[in-house]
C-alpha cells in the first residue's frame, strides 16, 4: 500500500510537471518531429536529438527531456508509415514492418496496416511506460548497493552486448566498440591531468564532445553515404484504397499480436544493446511461430505488422529503464540522451530519482501524453506524411549539413570542431561501406570515459587488487553475462548453420 | 590485396600508432594512481590490434556489395572542405547559401532555381533561429 501511495505521489508530481502548457507544447512538438523524422529515411532519433542538443542548452531540462522523449516515441511510430505505404523503412526498426505491411498495401489494405500499427504502437507505448514506472524504482533499489566495480561491469556488459548483437558480425561490432573507446580517450585524463592523444592540438584537450561524434558519424556520414551511393531514394508512390479502419477479423488477429509484441519489445529494450531493431525481428519471428497460417507471412499477414510495430515502441520504453535507473544507455538514442543529461550537469542513476523527481516523473508522465498525442495526430495525418516523402533527398541532406555545421559551431564557437565532425563523417562512410555498425562507436565514446573512471575508482578502493571485479558476486555475474553476449551469438550461428 | 581489406589494413596501422602512443603515456610526477592514465588506452589499443588481426586473418565473409560513385563522394567532400574554410573567411550567411545550393546539386537535384530559393530560406531561418532568437554568435565574416 505504501508503495502504491508513493507511486501516486510520483505520478502527481510527474503529471504536474508534464501538463504545464509549455511542456505540453514541447511534447507535441517532439512527437510531431519524431514522426516526421521517422518517416524520412536516414534521419533517426539519435541524430535529431544530437542536432537539437545545442539548441536546448538554455532550456529547462524538464522541457528538453519531454521533447526528446516525444521524438523517441514518435520516431518509433513514424518509421512504420513509409514501410507500409512505399516499402521504404524510415528506421532500421521498421524493416520487418515493410515485409507484410507493403504486401497489405498492394492488396488495398494499407489503411488497415497503418491502423494496426498506430493502435499497436499506442498500446505498446502505454504498457511499456507502465512497466518502466514499475521496473525503474525496483532497479534503483538494487542499484543503491552498487559500487564502482558493479558499474564498471555494467558498462562492459552494455558495450559488449551492443557490439555482439548490433551488426550480426561480432568482430565488426567489437571493432566499432573499441574505436569508440579509443576516441573517448582523447583529451585530458581527469584523474591525473595527463593529456592523451591530443598531438599538441589545443582543441582536443577537452576531449571529443559526444555531440560532435554523433553528428559526425550519423549526420555528416549519412550525407556522404547518400552522395556516393544514392541509396535510400527511389520510392514507389503509394495509394490508399478501401477502408482505413480494421475489420472485425483484423481486430481479432491484431490484439494478441500487440500484446506479444509489447512484452517482447519491452524486455528486449531493457537489455543493453538489443534495441528496437532486434525487438522487431524477435516479434516478427514469434508471430510467425504462433500463427496457425505461417505461410501467410510475407504475403500480407496483419500480425506481421502488429507484432513488430508494438515491439519497437515498447522497446523505446524498455531502453529508458537502464538509462534512468542506472545511467547506462543501451542504444544510440539513449546514449545521446545520456549526453544531454551530462550537458545539464545531471547524472542519471539512483540519485536522479531522489534529487530530480520532477524531471524523472515528468518525463515518464509525458510519455503517456506523447502516446495519446501520437494516436490523435497520426490517424488523420497519414496523407501528410506520405507527401513529406516527396521532398527531394538532395535538399533534405543539404539542409541537414547546414544545420549540423551550425549546431556544432555554436557548441564552442570553433571551426575546428566542424573539421572534426567532417573528418568523422568520412570515417563513418568507410566504416559503413564495410558494414561496421556505427551505434556501438557512439556508445563507446559516451561510456568509455565513465567506464575508465569507475574501473580506476574500483581498483583504487581495493588497493590495486584487480580481483574485485570477480570476487564481488554482482559484478562477477554481470561480467559473465558480458562474456556470454560476445560468445553466444557466434556459437549459436555455428550450431544452426552446421549441416545435419 | 583482396577487396574490402583496405579498411582493415588502414585501421590496423592506426591502431598500432595508437598503441605506441598509449605506451608513452606516463603518470605525471608527484601523482599517485593505482591504475595510471596509460593503462586504459593500452588495453583498448591491444584490443583493437587483436580484433583487426582476427578480421584480417579469418576467411573473407565477402563484404556487402555497394556501388560507390567515388567521383560524387569526393566532390561532395571537397565542396564541404571549401565551405569550412570559407566559413571563417566570409561568414555564415555568405558561405552557406552557395554551399547548400551546390551540395544539393551534387546530391542529385537538377533544379537550380528551386535549390537557390530553398537554400536562402534554410540559411535565413537557421540564422534567424540561432543568432537572433537564441543569441548564439555565428561566424560573422563580411556581413557581420
Amino acid at each position: 500500500m505504501g508503495a502504491l501511495g508513493q507511486l501516486g505521489d510520483h505520478l502527481t508530481v510527474g503529471f504536474g510537471a508534464a501538463l504545464v502548457p509549455l511542456n505540453l507544447l514541447f511534447g507535441a512538438i517532439g512527437v510531431t518531429m519524431g514522426t516526421a523524422i521517422g518517416v524520412l529515411p536516414g534521419i533517426g532519433p539519435a541524430l535529431t536529438i544530437s542536432l537539437l542538443l545545442p539548441l536546448t542548452f538554455g532550456m529547462d531540462p524538464v522541457g528538453a527531456f519531454i521533447l526528446f522523449g516525444g521524438i523517441y516515441y514518435g520516431a518509433m511510430y513514424g518509421g512504420s508509415t513509409t514501410s507500409i505505404l512505399v516499402r521504404m523503412p524510415g528506421e532500421a526498426s521498421s524493416v520487418m514492418t515493410a515485409v507484410d505491411g507493403f504486401q497489405m498495401t498492394q492488396k488495398g489494405r494499407g489503411g488497415a496496416a497503418l491502423a494496426t500499427a498506430a493502435v499497436g504502437s499506442f498500446i505498446a507505448g502505454t504498457f511499456a511506460t507502465v512497466m518502466l514506472m514499475l521496473a525503474a524504482p525496483v532497479l534503483v533499489e538494487l542499484a543503491l548497493g552498487f559500487g564502482p566495480a558493479e558499474y564498471a561491469a555494467l558498462m562492459v556488459l552494455a558495450l559488449t552486448a551492443l557490439g555482439g548483437l548490433a551488426g550480426g558480425d561480432v568482430a565488426k561490432g567489437l571493432l566499432a566498440v573499441l574505436l569508440g573507446l579509443a576516441l573517448g580517450t582523447v583529451g585530458i585524463d581527469v584523474q591525473t591531468g595527463q593529456a592523451r592523444f591530443t598531438f599538441g592540438v589545443l582543441g582536443l584537450l577537452g576531449g571529443l564532445n559526444v555531440v560532435t561524434v554523433t553528428v559526425g558519424l550519423f549526420a555528416v556520414g549519412e550525407v556522404f553515404w547518400y552522395a556516393a551511393t544514392r541509396q535510400t531514394s527511389s520510392a514507389e508512390r503509394a495509394q490508399i484504397n478501401g477502408s482505413v479502419w480494421l475489420t472485425r477479423a483484423e481486430w481479432r488477429r491484431s490484439v494478441p499480436a500487440w500484446f506479444r509484441g509489447t512484452v517482447i519489445g519491452f524486455f528486449t529494450g531493457i537489455l543493453p544493446g538489443a534495441g528496437a531493431t532486434v525487438a522487431s525481428f524477435l516479434a516478427y519471428d514469434a508471430e510467425r511461430r504462433v500463427s496457425p497460417m505461417p505461410d501467410e507471412f510475407g504475403r500480407g499477414a496483419i500480425e506481421g505488422v502488429a507484432g513488430p510495430e508494438a515491439a519497437n515502441n515498447a522497446s523505446a520504453g524498455g531502453s529508458l529503464v537502464p538509462l534512468l535507473a542506472l545511467g547506462i544507455p543501451g542504444s544510440g538514442t539513449t546514449a545521446v540522451m545520456l549526453a544531454a543529461f551530462q550537458m545539464y550537469g545531471l547524472q542519471p542513476g539512483p540519485l536522479l530519482f531522489a534529487q530530480e523527481s520532477r524531471l524523472v516523473w515528468g518525463l515518464i508522465a509525458s510519455l503517456y501524453i506523447s502516446n495519446v498525442l501520437l494516436l490523435v495526430l497520426n490517424l488523420p495525418l497519414i496523407r501528410v506524411w506520405v507527401r513529406l516523402l516527396q521532398v527531394p533527398s538532395s535538399l533534405l541532406f543539404a539542409a541537414v549539413l547546414a544545420f549540423a555545421t551550425l549546431g556544432i559551431y555554436t557548441l564552442n564557437n570553433s571551426v575546428f570542431d566542424v573539421f572534426v565532425v567532417y573528418a568523422l563523417g568520412v570515417v563513418a562512410f568507410f566504416l559503413r561501406k564495410h558494414s561496421v555498425p556505427l551505434a556501438p562507436v557512439v556508445l563507446g565514446v559516451v561510456l568509455g570515459p565513465l567506464l575508465e573512471q569507475q574501473f580506476r575508482r574500483a581498483v583504487a578502493i581495493s588497493g590495486g587488487d584487480l580481483s574485485v571485479f570477480v570476487t564481488r558476486p554482482v559484478s562477477a555475474a554481470i561480467l559473465l553475462c558480458a562474456l556470454a553476449a560476445v560468445t553466444v551469438p557466434p556459437v549459436v550461428r555455428y550450431v544452426t548453420s552446421r549441416p545435419r | 590485396m583482396r577487396p574490402g581489406r583496405g579498411l582493415t589494413v588502414t585501421l590496423f596501422v592506426v591502431s598500432v600508432v595508437y598503441l605506441l602512443g598509449a605506451l608513452r603515456i606516463s603518470t605525471p610526477e608527484g601523482q599517485y594512481a593505482a591504475v595510471g592514465p596509460g593503462a586504459f588506452p593500452l588495453a583498448i589499443g591491444l584490443g583493437l590490434v587483436c580484433c583487426l588481426l582476427w578480421m584480417g586473418l579469418r576467411p573473407d565473409r565477402g563484404p556487402r556489395v555497394v556501388v560507390v560513385d567515388w567521383r560524387a563522394g569526393v566532390l561532395s567532400a571537397a565542396v564541404f572542405l571549401i565551405y569550412l574554410i570559407l566559413l571563417d573567411v566570409v561568414g555564415y550567411l555568405a558561405a552557406t547559401v552557395p554551399f547548400v545550393t551546390i551540395e544539393s546539386r551534387l546530391l542529385g537535384s537538377r533544379a537550380w532555381r528551386r535549390d537557390l530559393i530553398v537554400s536562402v530560406a534554410i540559411t535565413a531561418s537557421v540564422y534567424a533561429l540561432f543568432q537572433l532568437v537564441l543569441g548564439f554568435r555565428l561566424p560573422p565574416g563580411l556581413f557581420g
